[in-house]
C-alpha cells in the first residue's frame, strides 16, 4: 500500500504498521510512529506529520519523541514518536474573556396597551367602559384617541342634539406639568360613532390627554363630565441580529489573538458549516480565561459536535470543523455489511449505572414561561400581606407580598380589593434596577415609584407596597403605592385610611391586602433520571450527577441528564476487519446497524501494514453529548448595556524586544522609534527620554466609527524580562467619571456621570491608543479638569501606541469590561546571551531616572569584563572585582532600525562580558566567553518584533 | 449662715401692668368690670389663661392619643391623617386665638392684621415646603436623567414586559 510520511515537509520512513485511533468524545485522535535511522536527534514539539495512505491524508502534531542512537556513536536515531490531532494547538491559546450577550431593543407599538392612571369625573348618566388607556410608541407617530363611544356609554342619548367634544393634549414635563399642546374641538351628530381623533406626537414624553363634552340637550348635562388618559412615548430602538453558532465562533476565533485590523485572524470556520450555523441561535456565552479548544467544545456541547483543527483551502492547519454527533449516516461496514475479523463484548460495573441522582441549586425555567411557575398561595386564592422581619408586627411601613422562592421574574400579580374585585396589578412590577430609576415626586404612572411595586432578581418578594412621594402635607398629603395601584386596577379607594375615621384602634385595611402571585422561581431540586429501558430484573444502580453552572435552565438540565443515563453503562461491542484499503474505514459518530439495533461509532483504531489496513470498530448504544450547554439562554438585565454582570476582558498585546542579530520589524509591534530611545536610555538614562509612561490617550471606535476620546492612567511595571503597561475602563459602559454642571431653574451644581466609550448597544468595533509620559497641563476651573477622563489631552511623543489607521481589533460586547495590557518582553536569539531583569527594571519607561547630587544618573550602565562565568540565573556581578572598559552614561548607544551597543575592544583579560548597572551591579545584559585584552566584544543588537518568527 | 431669698409678684393684683405703658389713662377706653379691670382685659387674661394652662393641656392629651396610634395599631397611614387633621384643628385654634388676639389689642384692624399674620405664618409654611419639595424633586431629576442615559435612552418598562424581548 502507497504509504508516505512527512515531518516538517520533510520525508521519512517509517516502521510498519502505522497505528491511529479515534474516538467520538472530546479526547484527541492519537497515533504512534516508529522513525528509524535518520539523523535528527529529537523532534520538536507540535512538529507537522502528514500520513499519506493511498489517496487518504491525516494530519498530527508531534506531542512526545523518544529517540535513541543505534548503533551508538552512528549519528543515527530510532524515533518512538507520539502523535496527536493538530486540534491540540488550540489548547496552547489562552483567549481572553468573551462574551455573547444579545441586544435587548425596544419595539413599541401600538398594540401593548399598558394600565395607565385615568381620573374621571363621570356623572350618573355616564357610564365608564374603559378607565385604562397607555401606548408606548415611537415619536413621530400619530395616536388616536379612542372613539368616545369605547370609552364611556351615554345613558339615554337618543342622538337628538349635537355633541360638542373638546379635547385638551399636554405634554408632561419635569418642570412644567402640564404644558398644553394641542386643543381638538369639534362636534359630532352621534357619539356612537365618533371616528378616532388623530394627535401627533413628535417627541419622547409622558402626554395627557383631557376630554370633556358637552350637549345641546338641557336634559343631560355633560359639560362637567371628563376624562383624563396618560400615554407614554419612546423611542424605538432597533435590537441587533441575535448571536447566532456562526457569529460566536466568527468572533471568538477572530479575538482568540490580538491583533491589528491590518492582520487576518489566524483560524477560520469551515465555510461549509458557517450556513448550518448561522440557522442555529446561540445562548448568552460566556467565556472566561478560557482555551480556545475549551470555547470550542462548549459550543460543541451546545450544537452537539465536537471541534477539530483540520487543513483548509490555504493549505494551513487554520479550519475549525465540526464533528457534528447526532448524524444519520450509516457506515459502509454496516450497509455493505462487511465482513469482520472478529467481534468482542464488554461491559463493566465501574461504568453501569441504571439511574443518575442529581441536586441541582439555582434552577430556572426561562424558555417556557408557563412551565415551572409558581402561583401563591394556589391558583383562586389569595394571601395577605407578611413582614420580611420574623415575628414583627405587619404593618404598612414593613408590608411585603411574600414569596417562598426567590423570584426570576413575575408573570402575573393580582390583588383583591375590599369589594371583592380582583385586579391585575402585573404592569406595576417593576425589577428593582428599573426600579431605581423612577421618579420619588413624579406622580405618573410609569414614571413614578406612587404608582410602582419591586422585586430584585434572585430574591424573595414583593416590595415597595409602603411608598409615600413627598408632599406639603406630609405623608397625610398622599396615598401609599399599593393605594394607588389598586385605585387605578379597580377603581376602589376605600382601601386609604380616612381622614379622620375616629376609630382609631383597628389595624386598618393594609395588612388585610391579599395578592395572588404567579412567578417563575430559582429553585432547588434533587432530579432522579432513569434509563429509558432497562432489562427486566437487571441491577440497579444509581450515580451522583452534579453541575456548576451559575443558573441552569431546567429544559437544558434535563436533556443532559436524560442523555448522560442513556449513554452510561451500555454494553459495547468491537468489530475488527481486515481490507486492501482504507475506503471502508468508517467515521466516528457514523451508524452501525446489528440486529435491528443502532450503535453509535465511538472509536476506531486503524492499523496500516505494507499490504493491508486491519481496523477495530467499537460501538456503543445510545451515544450522545446531548446538551452539554445546561445554563439559561439569556440572563435578565434592565439596561441594554447590563447594569447586573459584566466580566473583565483583559486584552494583552505583546511585542519583543529581540537581543541579539538584528530582525526586521514585522511592522505590528506598537513600540515605536521613541519606544527604541527609551530602551537605548536604559543604559545610559540621558535626561532625554526618562519620563515613565504613565498616560494613555486612547480612542475607541463603535461600528459605526464613532470616536470616543478618553485620557486614561496606566500602571507601567517591570516583571522579570517584559515591561507591563496596563490601563482600563471603569465599567463595560464607562471609562470612569466626570462632572457635569447642570441646573434648572434654582437647581444648580456639578453632577457626577459616566464617560461612555461604547455604542447604545455597549460595543466598540476598535480601539486606537497611545502610551506617554504626560498630558495637557490644567490649571483651576479648566473644563478638562471637570470632564476627565474624557477627552483627548495630547500625550506628547507617545512611546508607544497603534499604528495610524491600524487600530487594535477589540469587538467588544454589552458585558465586557476592558482592561488593556500592553507588554513589552526582552528575549534573545544568541542562545548564550543572559538578559537580566535589571534590563527592564532600569528601562526608564517604567521608572524614575535617579540622580545624585551633581545630577549624574546613579543607575547608568557600564560594560565590564569579568572573570569568573555569569550564571544563567545571577541578578548581579561584583563591581569590585569586574573591569570597567565601556561606560554609557550621558553616551547613548546609537539607535537606527535596531539599537547598536557597538563592538568594544577589551582593556581586560576575563571568562564573561556584562552590562550591569554601575551603582548596584546588576545584571543587564552577559555573555560568558573568553577575553583578552584586544579583543573585539561584539555586542549584541536590540530590535523590535511583535512575532518571534 | 443661711439665706432666704423671696421672690414676690407685685403685678397680680393689677397694681402695675407687666407690660410697660399699660393701664394709662391714654389706653383706659374700655368699661371697667371690676377688681381694676377693663372688659377687654378681662378677655385678654382668660385667653391667655386658655392659651397658657387649658389648651397645652388639652394638646397633650389628644396629641398623645394621636401620636401613638402607629405604635397601639400599626395603622402609620390613619396617625398621619389624624396628626394632619390634629394639626389643622391647632392651626384654627391658633388662628382664631391670633383675630381674637388682635381684637383685643386693635378692634377691626387688630383682628384683621392677626387673621393676615397667621394666615400669612401659614402660607409660607406650606409655600416653603412645597418649594423644598420642588427643589428636591428638581435635584432628582437631574440624577436620574443621568441614570436614564446609562439605562440606554429607554423607558423603565415593568417585569413582565421585558421578559417577552430578552
Amino acid at each position: 500500500m502507497l504509504t508516505q510520511i512527512t515531518i516538517n515537509s520533510q520525508n521519512v520512513r517509517v516502521a510498519m504498521p502505522i497505528k491511529w485511533n479515534a474516538l467520538l468524545d472530546e479526547r484527541l485522535d492519537e497515533c504512534r510512529l516508529s522513525v528509524r535511522q535518520v539523523t535528527t536527534e529529537l523532534y520538536p514539539i507540535g512538529a507537522q506529520v502528514k500520513i499519506t495512505v493511498g489517496y487518504t491524508d491525516k494530519d498530527f502534531i508531534i506531542s512526545a519523541d523518544e529517540s535513541v542512537e543505534v548503533p551508538p556513536g552512528s549519528g543515527k536515531y530510532d524515533h518512538e514518536l507520539s502523535l496527536i490531532e493538530p486540534t491540540k494547538l488550540l489548547e496552547g491559546i489562552v483567549v481572553e474573556s468573551l462574551t455573547f450577550a444579545n441586544s435587548l431593543g425596544h419595539m413599541y407599538g401600538n398594540s401593548e396597551a399598558s394600565p395607565a392612571y385615568a381620573s374621571s369625573q363621570i356623572k350618573n348618566d355616564l357610564l365608564p367602559l374603559a378607565n385604562n388607556w397607555l401606548r408606548r410608541t415611537s415619536p413621530a407617530r400619530t395616536l388616536y384617541v379612542p372613539e368616545l363611544g369605547n370609552l364611556i356609554k351615554f345613558k339615554n342619548y337618543t342622538g337628538q342634539y349635537k355633541i360638542q367634544i373638546y379635547a385638551l393634549v399636554y405634554r408632561y414635563d419635569e418642570t412644567e406639568y402640564d404644558k398644553q399642546l394641542s386643543v381638538i374641538n369639534n362636534e359630532y351628530q352621534d357619539p356612537y360613532y365618533i371616528e378616532p381623533i388623530p394627535i401627533k406626537i413628535t417627541e419622547p414624553g409622558i402626554y395627557r390627554i383631557h376630554i370633556q363634552w358637552s350637549s345641546s340637550d338641557a336634559t343631560y348635562r355633560f359639560s362637567n363630565s371628563y376624562i383624563d388618559y396618560y400615554f407614554q412615548c419612546a423611542d424605538n430602538l432597533t435590537p441587533l441580529p441575535k448571536w447566532n453558532i456562526c457569529s460566536v465562533i466568527n468572533r471568538a476565533l477572530n479575538l482568540a489573538e490580538p491583533h491589528l485590523q491590518s492582520v487576518s485572524p489566524r483560524f477560520m470556520l469551515d465555510p461549509a458549516q458557517a450556513a448550518e450555523f448561522e440557522k442555529i441561535l446561540a445562548p448568552e456565552f460566556a467565556f472566561t480565561k478560557c482555551t480556545l479548544k475549551e470555547i470550542l467544545d462548549q459550543i460543541g456541547g451546545f450544537i452537539h459536535g465536537i471541534p477539530r483543527l483540520i487543513r483548509g483551502e490555504s493549505g494551513e492547519l487554520d479550519t475549525i470543523h465540526y464533528d457534528m454527533l447526532n448524524g444519520t449516516e450509516e457506515a459502509l461496514i454496516s450497509s455493505q455489511n462487511i465482513h469482520y475479523i472478529s467481534e468482542t463484548h464488554s461491559q463493566n460495573i465501574e461504568d453501569y449505572v441504571t439511574e443518575l441522582d442529581s441536586t441541582v441549586d439555582n434552577l430556572v425555567n426561562t424558555l417556557n414561561s408557563g412551565e415551572g411557575a409558581v402561583t401563591e398561595p394556589y391558583a383562586g386564592g389569595f394571601k395577605s400581606v407578611r413582614s420580611e422581619e420574623a415575628y414583627a408586627r405587619i404593618e404598612e411601613g414593613n408590608m411585603v407580598i411574600s414569596t417562598s422562592l426567590p423570584i426570576y421574574s413575575v408573570q402575573k400579580l393580582e390583588v383583591i380589593d375590599t369589594k371583592n374585585q380582583v385586579g391585575d396589578i402585573t404592569a406595576y412590577v417593576f425589577e428593582g434596577a428599573e426600579y431605581g430609576r423612577l421618579s420619588s415626586f413624579d406622580g405618573k404612572y410609569p414614571t413614578s415609584k406612587a404608582y410602582a411595586l419591586y422585586y430584585n432578581l434572585g430574591e424573595k418578594n414583593i416590595k415597595g407596597l409602603g411608598f409615600k412621594s413627598p408632599t406639603v402635607l406630609g405623608g397625610a398629603g398622599a396615598k401609599y403605592s399599593i393605594a394607588n395601584i389598586i385605585k387605578a386596577a379597580t377603581g376602589d379607594d376605600s382601601i386609604t385610611s380616612d381622614w379622620w375615621s375616629g376609630d382609631d384602634d383597628t389595624a386598618g385595611n393594609y395588612p388585610k391586602l391579599a395578592f395572588r402571585i404567579t412567578y417563575t422561581p430559582i429553585f432547588s431540586a434533587r432530579i432522579l433520571q432513569h434509563k429509558p429501558y432497562v432489562e427486566p430484573g437487571a441491577l440497579k444502580l444509581a450515580m451522583v450527577y452534579n453541575q456548576g453552572a451559575n443558573l441552569v435552565e431546567t429544559r437544558y438540565y434535563g436533556e443532559n441528564m436524560r442523555g448522560a443515563v442513556a449513554r452510561m453503562g451500555n454494553p459495547e461491542f468491537t468489530r475488527s476487519y481486515r481490507m486492501p484499503n482504507l475506503t471502508y474505514i468508517p467515521k466516528i459518530g457514523e451508524i452501525f446497524k446489528r440486529r435491528g439495533d443502532e450503535y453509535y461509532i465511538s472509536s476506531v483504531t486503524v492499523a496500516v501494514y505494507s499490504t493491508c489496513v486491519e481496523f477495530t470498530v467499537g460501538m456503543s448504544k445510545d451515544f450522545n453529548r446531548l446538551s452539554q450547554y445546561i445554563g439559561i439562554n439569556s440572563e435578565w438585565r434592565a439596561y441594554e448595556v447590563s447594569e447586573r454582570k459584566a466580566y473583565n476582558r483583559d486584552i494583552i498585546y505583546r511585542d519583543f524586544c529581540i537581543i541579539g542579530d538584528s530582525v526586521d520589524n514585522d511592522g505590528m509591534a506598537l513600540a515605536r522609534e521613541s519606544a527604541m530611545y527609551y530602551i537605548a536610555n536604559a543604559f545610559s538614562h540621558t535626561a532625554l527620554f526618562s519620563e515613565p509612561l504613565t498616560v494613555a490617550q486612547v480612542t475607541t471606535y463603535d461600528n459605526s466609527n464613532k470616536p470616543y476620546p478618553m485620557t486614561l492612567p496606566v500602571v507601567s511595571t517591570a516583571f522579570g524580562n517584559a515591561m507591563v503597561f496596563s490601563f482600563g475602563m471603569a465599567d463595560n459602559y464607562s471609562a470612569g467619571s466626570k462632572s457635569v454642571y447642570d441646573g434648572n431653574g434654582d437647581i444648580i451644581g456639578y453632577w457626577q456621570t459616566d464617560v461612555p466609550y461604547v455604542d447604545y448597544y455597549g460595543r466598540a468595533k476598535s480601539m486606537k491608543f497611545e502610551l506617554g509620559p504626560s498630558g495637557t497641563a490644567l490649571n483651576f476651573g479648566d473644563a478638562a479638569t471637570f470632564t476627565l477622563p474624557q477627552g483627548d489631552e495630547y500625550v506628547g511623543y507617545g512611546a508607544i501606541g497603534t499604528p495610524d489607521n491600524n487600530q487594535l481589533e477589540i469587538d467588544k460586547n454589552g458585558t465586557e469590561i476592558l482592561h488593556i495590557n500592553y507588554q513589552l518582553e526582552f528575549v534573545s536569539n544568541w542562545n548564550d546571551l543572559i538578559i537580566g531583569s535589571a534590563l527592564a527594571r532600569n528601562c526608564l519607561m517604567v521608572s524614575k531616572r535617579e540622580t545624585n547630587k551633581n545630577g549624574d544618573a546613579v543607575h547608568a550602565a557600564a560594560v565590564y569584563v569579568v572573570n569568573k562565568k555569569v550564571g544563567r540565573f545571577d541578578s548581579e556581578i561584583d563591581l569590585t572585582s569586574a573591569m570597567l572598559i565601556q561606560d554609557y552614561r550621558n553616551n547613548m548607544p546609537i539607535v537606527a532600525d535596531s539599537i547598536m551597543l557597538g563592538d568594544i575592544q577589551s582593556t581586560a583579560v576575563g571568562v564573561a562580558w556584562a552590562i550591569a548597572d554601575q551603582s548596584t551591579g546588576e545584571i543587564l545584559l552577559a555573555q560568558n566567553m573568553e577575553i583578552s585584552v584586544g579583543d573585539v566584544i561584539h555586542l549584541p543588537k536590540i530590535s523590535l518584533r511583535h512575532k518571534l518568527s | 449662715m443661711t439665706h432666704e431669698i423671696i421672690i414676690r409678684n407685685e403685678t397680680s393684683n393689677a397694681k402695675k401692668s407687666p407690660i410697660a405703658g399699660s393701664g394709662t389713662a391714654a389706653t383706659d377706653t374700655t368699661s371697667n368690670i371690676g377688681g381694676g379691670m377693663t372688659l377687654q382685659q378681662g378677655a385678654a387674661k382668660g385667653l391667655v389663661a386658655v392659651n397658657s394652662y387649658i389648651k397645652p393641656f388639652v394638646d397633650q392629651m389628644i396629641t398623645q392619643r394621636v401620636t401613638t396610634v402607629s405604635l397601639r395599631t400599626g395603622a402609620q397611614e390613619l396617625e398621619e391623617r389624624m396628626s394632619f387633621s390634629l394639626n389643622v384643628a391647632q392651626k384654627v385654634v391658633g388662628f382664631g386665638s391670633s383675630v381674637a388676639m388682635g381684637a383685643l389689642v386693635g378692634g377691626v384692624p387688630g383682628a384683621i392684621v392677626g387673621g393676615v399674620m397667621s394666615l400669612m405664618t401659614m402660607g409660607i409654611e406650606y409655600s416653603n415646603k412645597q418649594e423644598k419639595i420642588n427643589l428636591q424633586h428638581g435635584v432628582e431629576n437631574i440624577g436620574l436623567r443621568y441614570v436614564n442615559t446609562r439605562a440606554g435612552g429607554s423607558v423603565a418598562s415593568f417585569s413582565g414586559r421585558r421578559q417577552k424581548h430578552q
